[in-house]
């Protein structure tokens, strides 16, 4: 790889030639107008039910599978925090296992299968194990004050909050790197998934305060996966409806979903419960083609059009923040950073604060003039906030797809750098595996990662297209 | 949402040169030279 170290364990990797960008801006022009205005309602809307699958119906109904699925990594987290809190701050696990491979490979899990991360979730075995007391079985009278999550809390705000902080800890105040800290925000995100299950009925944190469950959320909708009833008919004609309201077999769905009116993967966690509950067999786990929900998305709304935009903006952030535009870590050129800092002259984390705000910002007030602009040229009754909560769901593939050309850039050239971090989590001194000193290849060279990254872009534009083409 | 015909072409206008900017932009970071970590320890 052309590229050389230079200092404090940094080295610069050259971004994408000229020629790759050429043509990604090519091809992005190019299937823009070829897309948009070429209407083309014809869609594959076939749907393959694995609870056909004999024994993927008999595990979806199994109460103990999802405990099984959820104690290693509960197991993993309990490493994570002893390795953060008590390890070796120099060498240690628990920044690479968060931050390169749980960050960085969750959102390929979430494009291949959905909220699979809700199903396996350590947080939520915690709280569910706290306030249930019981390892799988269903207990009608967990401990909670099972009072209604606040009707004005009733959006995504406090994810959208939660997701700005997390960003701001992260890439500002360097938590990435740092093994105490990493494990501090995995107490403080434990806490607050605890906490909300023993006031607040089912798992309205999930619902309504989970940044990760939320950002996923909004991404599985791209996914080839969904949960969904077999027959609406079905549905219409049960009055029990055991999926919302619980019975012995399972609890009520979690996130207070009904499979009557499910049509989104944006709120289902995955968690199965409608599998062991509905008394009519009547649910579905469906392989589907991608982007099915997306391109069609029935219930559009501001707070998830708002997470849309700031999840495109947060997204480039995250690249532009490792570049020497945002900070000349090698040479100590002229950055963003350097600017303020001359500029305000108070520090680099009011620095990075301010121009974190303005990149916030930007994006978001640009998208909305651009909006306000098609509703005054359209000159009919549809508003900017229509069009811009319309509209917003077609940049959410441009994010998703943008965040997966990011992190599978930290997955293929640092994924390999935890393999000698296995042998000694803790930085001990033990060599559990003999891996401790040795070097490994990336996984995959940074050629490969180039062209990855350009078809990732031009792939997520291309939905992106689509989905305006509908709105 | 906008209807057909020539105005309702220009009404989309904007909203693709928003999308076709945003993917500009990302084509553009991965353009930048990347400080990456060396080490994970
Ligand atoms: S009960 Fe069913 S619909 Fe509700 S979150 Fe769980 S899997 Fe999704």
């Amino acid at each position: 790889m052309d590229c050389c170290e230079v200092k404090d364990g940094i080295h610069m990797m050259p971004g994408n030639p000229d020629w790759m960008f050429f043509t990604g801006i090519g091809l992005t022009l190019l299937v823009s107008f070829l897309l948009y205005f070429k209407k083309n309602d014809r869609r594959i809307t076939s749907r393959f039910d694995l609870t056909k699958i004999r024994f993927i119906e008999w595990l979806i109904k199994k109460r103990w599978v999802q405990f099984a699925f959820q104690l290693p990594l509960f197991l993993l987290f309990v490493i994570i925090l002893y390795a953060g809190l008590f390890g070796n701050q120099l060498i240690n696990i628990a920044p690479a296992l968060t931050w390169t491979i749980w960050w960085g490979g969750l959102i390929f899990a979430i494009l291949f299968l959905g909220k699979i991360w809700c199903f396996v979730c350590p947080w939520d075995f915690i709280a569910s194990l706290v306030s249930r007391l019981r390892f799988w079985n269903v207990n009608k009278d967990p401990i909670s004050l099972n009072l209604k999550w606040p009707k004005y809390a009733r959006n995504i705000t406090l994810a959208i909050g939660l997701f700005i902080i997390l960003t701001w800890l992260e890439l500002g105040y360097k938590v990435t790197s740092d093994p105490f800290a990493t494990a501090i925000m995995g107490i403080a995100m434990t806490l607050l998934v605890v906490f909300p299950i023993f006031i607040f009925e089912k798992k309205s944190f999930c619902r309504y305060g989970c940044l990760v469950g939320r950002i996923s959320g909004l991404y599985a909708n791209v996914a080839p996966i969904e949960i969904r009833a077999k027959s609406h008919d079905v549905c219409l004609s049960c009055k029990s409806k055991d999926c919302y309201n619980g019975n012995d077999n399972g609890y009520a769905c979690p996130t207070g979903l009904n499979l009557t009116g499910l049509n989104e993967n944006t709120y289902c966690i995955m968690c199965t419960e409608c599998f062991k509950s509905c008394p009519k067999d009547n649910v579905a786990l469906n392989i589907r083609p991608f982007a099915s929900d997306i391109l069609d998305y029935r219930k559009p709304r501001l707070d998830e059009a708002v997470l849309a935009v700031i999840l495109l903006s947060l997204t480039s952030f995250h690249g532009l923040s490792m570049t020497p535009v945002w900070e000349d870590l090698t040479s100590g050129g002229v950055s963003i950073i350097s600017t303020l800092n001359t500029f305000f002259g108070l520090g680099s984390l009011f620095s990075f604060s301010v121009g974190m705000a303005g990149i916030l910002l930007v994006p978001f007030l640009l998208y909305i003039f651009l909006c306000f602009l098609s509703h005054k040229i359209a000159h009919n009754e549809i508003t900017t906030k229509e069009i811009f909560v319309r509209f917003s769901y077609s940049l959410i593939p441009i994010a998703l797809f943008y965040h997966l050309a990011h992190n599978g850039m930290h997955v293929a050239m640092e994924g390999q750098m935890v393999l000698p971090l296995l042998s000694d989590p803790f930085g001990f001194g033990w060599n559990l595996f003999g891996t401790v000193g040795q070097t490994y290849p990336m996984l995959l060279g940074d050629t490969t990662v180039w062209i990855l990254q350009v078809i990732f872009v031009v792939i997520g534009h291309i939905i992106g297209i689509k989905i305006a083409a509908k709105a | 949402m906008f209807g057909k015909g020539a105005k309702s072409f220009v009404a989309q206008l904007p909203l693709l040169f928003a999308m076709v900017l945003f993917s500009f932009i990302s084509l553009w970071i991965m353009h930048l030279d990347m400080n990456m970590r060396s080490s994970l320890m």
